[in-house]
């Protein structure tokens, strides 16, 4: 019921923006399969995207994005709704649903698999509900600009409700969280950046990562470097990301936990693009909030793109978490824009 | 401090690796091959136009641009007009010989590239999609009928309702090297 509802909803505004000035309707979808090392293969449908942009005005425009995706059931999942208002380029301002402007390939790079260069996200920028550990999701304001000056100048200014806090249309405390960037191309083609992410957490509140209830409050301090240049030959995305958790009495004590990622393709004609992705996440030993493994992924694949919109994936991964067996997964996806 | 497993031979974690392999060495090397045998046509048919001209709305006050301008404006870097107008980009598909040359020539970057980077740029909420056309008379009337537009088309199709804008000083860009 709920998600026909949902639907409904998503119909109506469709339907409305459609009257709108300049509606544009499109939509991407995926399917996989994956062999596991002693496992079984599979065949999965990925994310069926739909992605609305209206222009409402000569400077206020929408942005929407729906995903159907599975789990456990299949679910409706409002990824972003972004209004705009835009002044020039040194100047715009977003409200809504967004992805959060830390690092580079969150903000690049959304549900559509087919743009993102591989099959999944690098683990550092998982989804929230795919076991990733950054806030990829924000509810809130957020303050931007571009390509200012020589050096392409730019910047993001967010401030929102924050991780735990429902992503529609509650916080569940008085804390806002902010995220503040600066990027430059001093290249064409190339971008180097900085940001940070800056939150807290009440003690008693339930843990995002296990449920559980936080036995101490805990100020987040994230700092991120990305550097990203995507040629017509080579393409290369790295970042570094750390996160400082201080934990508040009675626990009274911080633990830093430190995840890079960093792709390399290499374009051989239009249509063909080896790659390789190396993943680590190394947990603080103390960082409860995460409780997580210290793992490194290497992913070698292929990509072949018919056109812009389809394009094929083959990867092999090899997984190394601390103390456990390596997993070994090749996947294969077939993209598709439309 | 990293401390890989260790508890399994190495000789066994190879021949995992080494399985795996064996079943995907096929589909790579489809995959490959088949790129390789169709790579995209590097062929660009210019021979449809010598030289390009840059329109804009007859209301529009510019009446010059350097081509770096022009290139910040087709990649979206620029979004107003000197009079604070928006500017709305008009683009012949990249399947046609001037659409070809937009990419090429202004932006730097193949015909497939450029589809991808308005997909991405427009899909970041960065842009607003730009209006795409087949045929030159439709751009014309678009541009024409739409202040802020612009667009490029063949030298030979500039008509009394738009307005050419001078790159760099010249009213028409060479479309060959």
């Amino acid at each position: 019921m709920k998600l026909r509802r949902q639907i409904i909803s998503i119909f109506l505004l469709t339907a409305c923006l459609i009257n709108a000035q300049d509606t544009k309707i499109r939509g991407f979808a995926n399917v996989n399969s994956s062999y596991r090392e002693q496992g079984k293969g599979a065949f999965a449908v990925g994310q069926y995207d739909n992605f609305v942009t209206s222009n409402i005005t000569d400077r206020i425009s929408f942005l929407g994005e729906t995903v159907f995706e599975f789990d456990e059931h299949f679910v409706l999942d409002v990824e972003r709704v972004i209004i705009k208002y835009e002044v020039d380029n040194w100047f715009e301002i977003k409200a809504g649903k967004f992805h959060n402007p830390l690092g580079y390939w969150n903000n690049a790079y959304h549900h559509g698999t087919l743009i993102q260069p591989t099959i999944s996200r690098p683990d550092a920028v998982k989804f929230e509900d795919e076991g990733g550990i950054l806030p990829i999701h924000l509810t809130g304001l957020w303050l931007s600009g571009h390509d200012i000056g020589k050096l392409k100048f730019g910047y993001d200014l967010a401030l929102s409700n924050g991780i735990g806090a429902n992503h529609y249309v509650a916080d569940d405390n008085d804390n806002k969280a902010i995220t503040a960037g600066l990027h430059i191309k001093p290249l064409d083609k190339l971008e180097i950046g900085v940001s940070g992410y800056s939150d807290r957490l009440n003690r008693f509140e339930s843990n995002v990562v296990s449920g559980d209830t936080l036995k101490s409050p805990i100020s987040i301090a994230q700092g991120a470097f990305h550097i990203a240049y995507l040629g017509s030959k080579f393409e290369f995305i790295a970042e570094d990301h750390y996160i400082l958790h201080s934990y508040g009495l009675p626990v009274k004590q911080d633990a830093t936990t430190n995840a890079l990622f960093a792709y390399f393709g290499y374009r051989i004609n239009d249509k063909v693009t080896p790659y390789f992705l190396y993943d680590n996440i190394d947990f603080g030993k103390n960082d409860t909030y995460f409780n997580g493994l210290t793992n490194q992924k290497f992913t070698l694949g292929i990509r072949y793109a018919f056109n812009y919109l389809a394009n094929l994936k083959l990867e092999f991964c090899r997984q190394e978490i601390v103390n456990v067996k390596p997993m070994h997964v090749a996947t294969l996806s077939f993209a598709i824009g439309f | 401090m990293w401390q890989p497993y260790r508890s399994q031979s190495v000789f066994k974690m190879k021949e995992n690796m080494l399985k795996i392999l064996r079943h995907i060495t096929f589909l790579f090397s489809f995959v490959l091959c088949y790129g390789f045998i169709n790579p995209p046509d590097k062929k660009q048919d210019f021979s449809a136009a010598n030289s390009i001209t840059v329109i804009v709305n007859l209301s529009n006050p510019t009446n010059d641009l350097t081509k770096k301008q022009l290139k910040g404006i087709f990649k979206g870097e620029v979004l107003r007009w000197p009079d604070k107008k928006k500017i709305i980009l008009a683009v012949m598909k990249s399947s046609t010989p001037i659409g070809k040359i937009t990419a090429e020539k202004i932006l730097n970057m193949s015909a497939n590239d450029m589809d991808q980077y308005y997909l991405m740029q427009v899909f970041q909420g960065k842009i607003t999609a730009p209006k795409t056309f087949e045929s030159t008379e439709d751009l014309k009337n678009f541009v024409a009928n739409t202040q802020g537009a612009i667009g490029i088309i063949d030298q030979s199709n500039l008509s009394n309702n738009l307005k050419a804008i001078k790159i760099d000083g010249s009213e028409a860009i060479s479309s060959v090297k």
